[in-house]
């Protein structure tokens, strides 16, 4: 099996197996258009940190370790989530949309849901680092149109 | 300027067909562009699949992109936007459209604003689809940005097919989706509570459910008819009397709701030996509220006819 190197922007070199890189579809068109048996090749990867493309080919071996359960897995992935605060979370989600893992960008998307869900707007303002830049009226405007869920009484 | 050193390299140490090399040279300037823009591939592939076809197509095309995304590679990312306008007369008006929004992007990035509003608007949405109603709410009460795309019109949408039917998929909302989805719970909660007022047999609380108004009518499944508000009144005190048919479920509740009207129907199955029936009931908004101006119930045809309804739905 042919073995890559795959460069971040902060100059890290990773070397991984082919069978683990295709999972970036990007990679995988990449490599197909290139044709080459060579081991030396070395894709450059300018949008993607080190830490970030270290921790996507930490996700892309675990899912072709055959070894492990359907469970298994979904168990690893919850846990490696939740150990993310929100930015290295968004991160990932522009490094798997970029590169195409396909998982990954579905995951890291639901993980973002998950940090909001379910929280006050001023969580949800603390939580992404946000402030609020409406006017009175515009406040005003915002909680008529949000009434119904917010006091939800129907008669 | 890495990669167009690196397939120079490549070219010239192995001898391709000309056609080869400008597919493959197009191949990494699509690539190069594509990760120079943030944005891209997975959302996005559209971008990279045009700019592939725009170069293969026409040589000339090729070397304008080039000396576009050079511009982008040598220069700071806010020059993503001149090169951008380089290549634009090549590109249809999708690429362009799509191209646009990149920018955005790269600037937030620089200011370190908030994490979400680096992300592209298709990630954005793709992240809120898996939000529910209370939270998507929520969300677009704590800025301008995130009120933009929590209030996103194919959102609601999306959410309102999800939540209750795939039907009404061709209708226009004219206060879009979000209102619609708003007026739709609204009708499913008054809808239920019309259910919750017949078990528990309250017919103070089903005078005040009903309009008072001599136009209003009530058929029950027993096929009796009643008009006007003091009559339909009457007979639910009368069907309340009954001991039976009071453990329900209803089920493929539909509502349609107009400005100051909306209609629900539904299938209720009982308990017992009757049933189940098709239901019918219709609300009209007055003075701030929704009243009930019509039931109808009758009952189901069952076996062939059931099934069918069963495909169907």
């Amino acid at each position: 099996m042919r073995t890559f190197q795959l460069k971040s922007s902060d100059n890290k070199i990773f070397k991984v197996s082919e069978e683990i890189a295709i999972q970036s579809a990007v990679i995988k068109n990449f490599l197909e258009d290139f044709g080459s048996d060579s081991d030396e090749i070395v894709i450059p990867l300018p949008n993607v940190r080190g830490r970030i493309l270290e921790m996507m080919i930490e996700w892309m071996v675990k899912h072709v370790d055959e070894e492990l359960t359907k469970e298994e897995v979904e168990d690893w992935e919850n846990k490696f989530m939740n150990d993310l605060n929100m930015e290295v979370t968004t991160e990932l989600v522009m490094a798997a949309n970029y590169l195409e893992v396909i998982g990954l960008l579905h995951r890291t998307c639901q993980s973002i849901a998950d940090h909001i869900s379910g929280k006050s707007p001023e969580e949800i303002r603390r939580i992404l680092n946000i402030t609020s830049d409406f006017t009175p009226e515009e406040e005003a405007e915002i909680r008529r149109q949000n009434g119904w869920v917010l006091n939800p009484s129907t008669n | 300027m890495e990669i167009a050193s690196a397939a120079t390299i490549a070219l010239l140490s192995q001898p391709f067909p000309i056609a080869a090399i400008v597919t493959f040279l197009c191949f990494l300037l699509a690539l190069f562009a594509a990760v120079r823009l943030v944005s891209v591939p997975y959302i996005r592939r559209t971008t990279t699949v045009q700019l592939e076809g725009v170069g293969t197509r026409n040589f000339n095309c090729t070397c304008s992109l080039n000396g576009g995304v050079a511009i982008g590679g040598l220069n700071p990312r806010a020059e993503i936007t001149s090169s951008t306008s380089t290549s634009m007369p090549y590109l249809n008006g999708h690429a362009v459209e799509v191209l646009e929004k990149a920018p955005v992007v790269v600037t937030e990035r620089q200011t370190g604003a908030s994490m979400m509003e680096q992300l592209v608007p298709e990630i954005t949405t793709h992240a809120l689809s898996y939000l529910d109603y209370p939270s998507l709410c929520r969300l677009s009460m704590t800025n301008s940005l995130m009120r933009k795309a929590a209030n996103d019109d194919s959102a609601w949408k999306a959410l309102y097919h999800k939540d209750f039917t795939l039907e009404q998929d061709t209708v226009t909302p004219i206060n879009g989706w979000k209102a619609y989805y708003a007026a739709t719970r609204t009708i499913m909660n008054i809808n239920a509570q019309f259910y919750n007022i017949i078990r528990d047999r309250s017919l103070q609380a089903m005078s005040h459910f009903w309009l008072n108004a001599d136009y209003v009518k009530c058929i029950h499944a027993s096929g009796e008819f009643f008009s006007g508000y003091n009559a339909v009144i009457q007979s639910w005190q009368v069907a309340f009397n009954w001991e039976q048919g009071i453990n329900f479920q209803v089920r493929d509740v539909r509502a349609r709701v107009l400005t100051d009207m909306a209609w629900v129907s539904m299938k209720t199955y009982v308990d017992m030996d009757t049933g189940p029936f098709n239901v019918t009931n219709i609300y009209e908004f007055h003075n701030g509220r929704w009243y009930m101006v019509h039931h109808h119930s009758s009952v189901m045809l069952i076996v062939g006819e059931m099934e069918q309804q069963m495909v169907h739905g």
